[in-house]
C-alpha cells in the first residue's frame, strides 16, 4: 500500500543531511493535510465565537 | 590575506565562513547569490536582524574585502558569536528556544515566499540566553508545492531530543553528543511506551515517520527513485509548522524538576552572613579584573553569575552538570535578560573535538581561555567525587583562565562527609595545606579568605 519512494541510500543512518526522501513526501502530504484542516477549523471556530460575542455585546 | 576557511564550513559548496582575527566573514558564491539577493531585497535580512532572529550581517564592498575567494559574488561580515556552543551542551530550555526560533523563521519566511533548505540545529547559536540563526545561506526561494525538505532533520535535531526529556524524562545531552546529527526517530519511537504514543502529535511526527522509514529500509532492494506525486499546499506546509510550534511551546521536562542541586540556593550549608561574605569576595574579584568573558564552573542556578554580571563582567558562560539546576539557570537568565548562557558540562568529561576530521565541532578547551574563572563549591566534586588528584585538578582549572576564584572545601565540611559516608576515605593528601601549596605552584595566590564556619576557603589565583 505504501509507495516505494526510496532515494537510493542503503541504510537508514545514511539519510542524514537534507534527505527529503524516506517517505517524507507521503508523511507530509498526510500530516500536512490534517494540520491544514485543523488550522482552518480553528480559524472558523474563532470567527464564529467572535461573531457570537459581538452579537451579545450589541444587545447590551 | 591569511584567512583560513572554518573547519566547520564545508558542506555547502556555494559559500564558506572565514574567521579573520576577531572578524567573521562569509563568501557567497554564484550559486547562492540569487537566494541571498532574495532575502536581502525583500527586506527580510534587515527585518530578522532587527528582531534579533538572525545574526547581524553586513555586506562588504568587494574592494574592501581581502581576497578570500575571487569568484565569490558577495562577502558578508557577521557579528561574531562570543562563545560557540552546541545543541548537546544546551539545556532543555535552550534547545526549546532554538526550535521555536527555527519554526518562527520558517513561518515568517514562507509568508514572503522564502523557505529554509535544511533544519540543522548547528545553524543556531546563542548570545546570552537568546538563540540567533547564523546561516544566511540556508534560505532559498519557496515555490508553491515544495515539500519541507528539512522536516526529517528538524525532528532529529530539535524535536526528538526535546521529546526524550519531555516524554521520558531523559536529558538529551549525552545521547546527542554521540549521535551528533540528532536522535533518530526510529530509535525514539522504539523507546516510547504505548501510553506516550496516544497523541496525534506523537503519532504524526514520531510513530508514523518511524514506521514508514522502517518499511522503506526493509524494502531496500526495490530501489526506485521517485518524485513526490502531488505538490504540497502552502497551507499544509504552514499547518505542520504551526502544529509543531504549538506542541513544542508546551513541552516541559518530565519528572523531577527538583534534582539534588536545583534547590541548592535554599538548602546549602552557608549561613546568611557567610553567603554575603562570599558574594562580596566574588564581586570584588570581578570588579577588579573586569573580565569580558567569565566562566562559572558549577554555576548551579546562576546566583553568582548574576552577581558577576552586576559587578562588571560582560558575559558569563555557566557550566553545570545537574539538569534541574541548569534548567532553572536558563529560565532565570531568560526571565531577567542576563547576558548569561548556562550550558551542560560534566567537568570530568567535557565536550571533545568532534565531527568531520575531529575538527568540525571544537572541544571545550579549544573555545577558551576565558578571561576569568569562578570555581565555587566545585573542586570537591572532582577531587572527592571523581578521584581527580589535586595537582591535575588545579592544573586544569588554572589553564582555563589566567585568573579566577577557586573555593576549597575541607574534608570536615558536611558536604564531603556525606560524600564519604558510604566510601573509603583514600584522600589522605586532601588538605588545605596541600591545596594551597599546589595552587601556588601553578599561579600566584592574590588573596584568600575563609568564608564559612565549616572552613571553606576562597582563593584568587593569577597566572603570570
Amino acid at each position: 500500500m505504501l509507495p516505494t519512494m526510496f532515494s537510493g541510500a542503503l541504510s537508514a543512518t545514511v539519510f542524514a543531511y537534507i534527505d527529503p526522501g524516506t517517505g517524507s513526501f507521503l508523511l507530509q502530504a498526510l500530516v500536512g493535510g490534517v494540520a491544514a484542516v485543523i488550522v482552518l477549523v480553528r480559524a472558523y471556530w474563532r470567527r464564529s465565537i467572535d461573531f457570537v460575542r459581538r452579537g451579545r455585546d450589541s444587545d447590551k | 590575506m591569511g584567512a583560513v576557511r572554518s573547519q566547520a564550513s564545508f558542506r555547502d559548496p556555494a559559500g564558506h565562513v572565514f574567521p579573520l582575527g576577531a572578524r567573521v566573514l562569509r563568501t557567497v558564491g554564484a550559486a547562492a547569490a540569487p537566494a541571498y539577493e532574495a532575502i536581502r531585497d525583500r527586506g527580510l535580512l534587515h527585518r530578522w536582524v532587527e528582531r534579533g532572529w538572525l545574526v547581524a550581517t553586513a555586506e562588504l564592498a568587494r574592494q574592501d574585502t581581502p581576497d578570500l575567494d575571487a569568484t565569490a559574488r558577495y562577502v558578508l561580515e557577521h557579528a561574531p558569536i562570543p562563545f560557540v556552543s552546541y545543541p548537546y551542551e544546551w539545556s532543555f530550555g535552550a534547545l526549546k528556544a532554538a526550535a521555536l526560533l527555527h519554526l518562527d523563521l520558517q513561518r515568517d519566511a514562507l509568508d514572503h515566499d522564502i523557505e529554509l533548505s535544511d533544519a540543522s540545529a548547528y545553524n543556531i547559536q546563542f548570545t546570552g540566553p537568546r538563540p540567533v540563526f547564523i546561516d544566511v545561506l540556508s534560505f532559498r526561494p519557496y515555490k508553491e508545492g515544495n515539500y519541507w525538505t528539512g522536516h526529517r532533520q528538524f525532528c532529529h535535531q530539535f524535536l526528538n531530543p526535546l521529546l526524550l526529556r519531555a516524554l521520558l524524562g531523559v536529558p538529551h545531552n549525552a545521547w546527542y553528543r554521540g549521535a551528533f546529527e540528532g536522535i533518530p526517530t526510529t530509535e525514539l519511537n522504539a523507546l516510547l511506551p504505548l501510553g506516550r504514543k496516544l497523541s496525534w502529535n506523537v503519532f504524526s511526527h514520531v510513530t508514523l515517520p518511524a514506521r514508514i522509514e522502517a518499511r522503506l529500509v526493509a524494502h531496500a532492494s526495490a530501489a526506485r527513485v521517485e518524485r513526490p506525486r502531488r505538490p504540497l499546499s502552502r497551507a499544509a506546509y504552514k499547518g505542520m509548522l504551526e502544529q509543531l510550534r504549538g506542541w513544542i511551546a508546551r513541552l516541559e521536562p518530565r519528572g523531577h524538576v527538583l534534582t539534588i542541586w536545583s534547590d541548592y540556593d535554599t538548602t546549602h550549608t552557608y549561613a546568611e552572613e557567610e553567603q554575603k561574605a562570599k558574594h562580596a569576595f566574588v564581586e570584588r574579584f570581578v570588579s577588579e579584573s573586569r573580565p569580558h568573558m567569565l566562566w562559572d564552573l558549577g554555576c548551579n542556578t546562576g546566583e553568582y553569575a548574576e552577581h558577576a554580571l552586576n559587578a562588571g563582567a560582560d558575559l558569563v558562560i555557566g557550566f553545570e552538570a545537574d539538569h534541574g539546576a541548569l534548567d532553572r539557570a536558563f529560565e532565570h537568565a531568560t526571565a531577567e535578560g542576563l547576558n548569561f548562557l548556562p550550558l551542560f558540562l560534566d567537568a570530568a568529561n567535557p565536550s571533545p573535538d568532534q565531527g568531520w576530521n575531529q575538527a568540525e565541532r571544537t572541544g571545550l578547551a579549544g573555545r577558551g581561555p576565558a578571561d576569568a574563572l569562578l570555581a565555587l563549591a566545585f573542586e570537591h566534586h572532582l577531587a572527592i567525587g571523581r578521584n581527580v588528584p589535586l595537582d591535575m585538578l588545579l592544573g586544569w582549572l588554572t589553564s582555563l583562565a589566567p585568573r579566577g576564584v577557586v573555593e576549597f572545601v575541607p574534608k570536615s565540611d558536611p558536604t564531603i562527609q556525606r560524600m564519604l559516608a558510604a566510601r573509603e576515605d583514600i584522600f589522605t593528601d586532601y588538605t588545605e595545606q596541600a591545596f594551597t601549596a599546589i595552587l601556588s605552584g601553578k599561579a600566584r595566590i592574590v588573596r584568600t579568605e575563609t568564608i564559612s564556619g565549616t572552613g571553606r576557603r576562597l582563593f584568587i589565583y593569577e597566572r603570570e
